[in-house]
């Protein structure tokens, strides 16, 4: 059982001389998804704040993942009512060092002020088939931050 | 929290570890219980440290990340335990399949591999990074078996 394709979202994401350039394949379903997503979890929070920030975390994520090409796949989903950054990795065999790199991110984004709001763990995946990942993305929300040409 | 809470989630890691050397001596067969085991032992080492420090419990796992990542203290714990648990979720949760790479633990790490990556080297680092003042009491870091 995989998870159906209209429950991912694309957001295309391009690095133009440098600079992150993050675009929603549809704006309209980004926005509602968030909305709901605020609703549901972070009621109490300022809602163009959490927006913010949730952005400012895109941009993290994809800034890591630009220097990587052992990532076959990226997706932000939700797991207990918070983020999730899963990662699909291009191959089976555990690498401690990707491990580690990943702990550097989870701890980077833990610590950033401006992020305060977005509460976000991270977890990398062995290469896997769509069937094989359902289990840990959310049956609602799941973001896939896909690299198009700049 | 009184300290017989830590001396009680020291007793449960202190089980987990004689389960943990049963499962290493049997690690061809079970890899993937090797890293759930060497996982369950660290939660109860972090648990009796949070209870030392903090005075209370956490109530679930993604309680627990998020005061170690959040805490400067615990970073270095944090650093080993956070890959600690990505491994026991994929020995738990992963499902074979034909269509990835993967299609079972052992693909993720090979038997002779699960010991030194996840006793040896993540579940050691996280008790050595906890068994020093402030983390745990003279009397629990005496009382926690460790591993070698």
């Amino acid at each position: 059982m995989s998870v159906a394709t209209d429950k991912i979202l694309q957001l295309n994401w391009s690095d133009s001389d440098g600079q992150v350039v993050i675009t929603p394949e549809d704006e309209d379903r980004f926005s509602l998804r968030i909305g709901r997503v605020i609703k549901a979890c972070h009621a109490a929070v300022e809602e163009d704040e959490f927006k913010g920030q949730f952005n400012l975390l895109l941009k993290t994520l994809v800034e890591w993942l630009r220097e990587r090409r052992d990532v076959r796949a990226a997706y932000v989903t939700l797991r207990d009512g918070e983020f999730l950054f899963l990662v699909v990795r291009n191959e089976a065999e555990y690498s401690a060092e990707f491990a580690d790199n990943l702990s550097e991110l989870d701890l980077k984004i833990a610590s950033d002020h401006d992020l305060k709001l977005v509460k976000l763990d991270t977890l990398a995946l062995p290469s896997v088939s769509s069937d094989g990942l359902a289990s840990f993305m959310h049956p609602e929300f799941n973001l896939i931050l896909r690299e198009t040409a700049g | 929290m009184s300290s017989s809470a830590e001396q009680d989630h020291i007793a449960l890691a202190n089980r987990n570890h004689a389960a943990l050397l049963y499962v290493m001596d049997r690690a061809k067969d079970f890899p993937e219980w090797v890293a759930t085991i060497a996982f369950y032992k660290s939660v109860q080492v972090i648990e009796a440290s949070l209870v030392y420090t903090d005075k209370r419990p956490s109530h679930d796992h993604r309680e627990r990340l998020r005061r170690l990542k959040n805490d400067n203290r615990y970073q270095e714990t944090f650093k080993h335990y956070r890959p600690l648990f990505e491994a026991s979720l994929i020995a738990r949760y992963l499902r074979n399949d034909s269509g990835g790479g993967y299609s079972a633990f052992s693909d993720f790490i090979a038997s002779d591999q699960v010991v030194n990556q996840f006793v040896s080297h993540r579940l050691r680092r996280i008790e050595t990074s906890l068994c020093k003042s402030p983390f745990l009491s003279k009397s629990a870091r005496e009382a926690l078996d460790r591993v070698e």
